[in-house]
């Protein structure tokens, strides 16, 4: 591996501590938490020390994922802007549309707590994938099956024709 | 509200029975304030429906914020929202309302035969000059003859239109004028090809573009044109 080339040259990892809503704790390295730009946002003036982050709304099932998504899109950014600027050529961003695919194919409870966590946390990649989830499987479906699954109720009015 | 909670399920016990602990971690998760019935609950209730001793069904909330729905539906193929309409009534509001509409275009999920319209040729063309029609001798014909654009075609890459001037009940064709976004300008159609376009009725002047050879019916001869590459004024005519 790379550090045991210079193993001086690497700075120690700076984490942050991320308590899930039944109080689980993780420890993330600090650029994977500042893949949320609502911890960007108030990371500045947070004390060093101090880098402990209560997320009430994200329990600790759902944080594990959420950590194992920045992770992995921080570590293949890094892989793409390296194979960039050796120019040898990578299919990185493709495997990386694939990993996604891949993760985001959750039941649709797992695939609601995601998608409020990271509106909650602010990860636009993230939400974004999980709102492209649910409009595809909403797409196609018929009104009955789509209130079903959504829980909606029929308030329509009756003649789906009438003028409007 | 707009989307409602996913359902979820709950293993039931032989004896018909869920267990407290399980019950109370779907409580505990989403902070709920539990009703326990077979009726119907919304919001933020949960509803078990006790189906035989196979499986509960637990719907909980807190719904989807209205925000994300409206993400949601956007999403969707434009087609698709006749089927939308019908789900609800606060799905209809949104998906006739400017909010839905401002939030595609935001997204640049405008679909295609929108998109030529809107954005495609839309603010980057200069405006076509009408050249022929500034080069009017007197004033009093300017006045008189107003210029009309009476076709339009795609052909090898560029925009052609075809020209008239206009004073009711004539029609003079006067060519036209080209637009090649290699540079950025109009340019007059050759001669061999604007004064070709036939049919002296507006808006008639159809072609077509088949296999990269342009075709334009002349409504007076009823005979087909076409023409030959855009830069040669030679034009082959075809009866028909």
């Amino acid at each position: 591996m790379k550090d045991s080339f210079n193993p001086s040259i690497e700075p120690p990892k700076k984490t942050v501590t991320l308590v899930s809503s039944d109080g689980y704790d993780f420890e993330v390295e600090e650029e994977v938490a500042l893949e949320s730009q609502v911890i960007k946002d108030g990371f500045e003036d947070k004390a060093v020390d101090d880098r402990e982050y209560l997320l009430f709304n994200v329990h600790s099932d759902t944080l594990e994922l959420i950590i194992k998504y920045c992770e992995k899109h921080v570590s293949s950014r890094k892989s793409i802007s390296a194979a960039a600027a050796s120019s040898s050529s990578s299919n990185g961003e493709e495997a990386l549309k694939e990993w996604d695919e891949h993760f985001i194919s959750v039941d649709t409870n797992t695939l609601y707590d995601i998608l409020m966590a990271a509106d909650y946390l602010n990860i636009k990649s993230l939400l974004d994938l999980a709102i492209q989830k649910v409009a595809d499987t909403i797409h196609g479906r018929s009104p009955e099956q789509i209130r079903k699954k959504f829980n909606i109720e029929n308030d329509s009015i009756i003649d789906p024709w009438a003028s409007e | 509200m707009l989307l409602g909670r996913f359902e979820s399920t709950l293993d039931v016990s032989e004896d018909g029975t869920i267990k407290a602990t399980d019950f109370k971690k779907v409580v505990d998760d989403y902070g709920l304030e539990v009703s326990v019935g077979l009726s119907q609950a919304v919001g933020h209730a949960i509803v078990v429906k006790s189906r035989s001793n196979e499986k509960v069904c637990v719907i909980c909330g807190p719904n989807l914020p209205d925000n994300i729905s409206i993400q949601i539906l956007a999403r969707l193929p434009r087609i698709y929202y006749l089927n939308v309409k019908l789900v609800s009534r606060s799905w209809k509001n949104v998906v006739t309302g400017t909010e839905l509409f401002d939030l595609r275009k935001e997204l640049g999920i405008t679909e295609e035969w929108l998109y030529i319209l809107t954005k495609g040729y839309g603010p980057e063309v200069p405006s076509m000059p009408f050249s022929k029609a500034q080069l009017l001798p007197t004033a009093f014909l300017a006045d008189m003859f107003k210029p009309i654009a009476t076709g339009m075609t795609m052909y090898r890459g560029r925009f052609c239109v075809p020209q008239s001037l206009y004073s009711w009940p004539f029609f003079v064709d006067v060519g036209g004028e080209v637009y090649d976004p290699e540079p950025n300008t109009w340019l007059e159609m050759p001669s061999g090809m604007g004064d070709g376009w036939p049919a002296r009725q507006a808006g008639t002047k159809l072609s077509v573009v088949v296999e990269e050879e342009l075709y334009a019916l002349d409504q007076l001869e009823f005979r087909m044109i076409c023409y030959g590459y855009i830069c040669s004024s030679s034009s082959k005519i075809l009866y028909v």
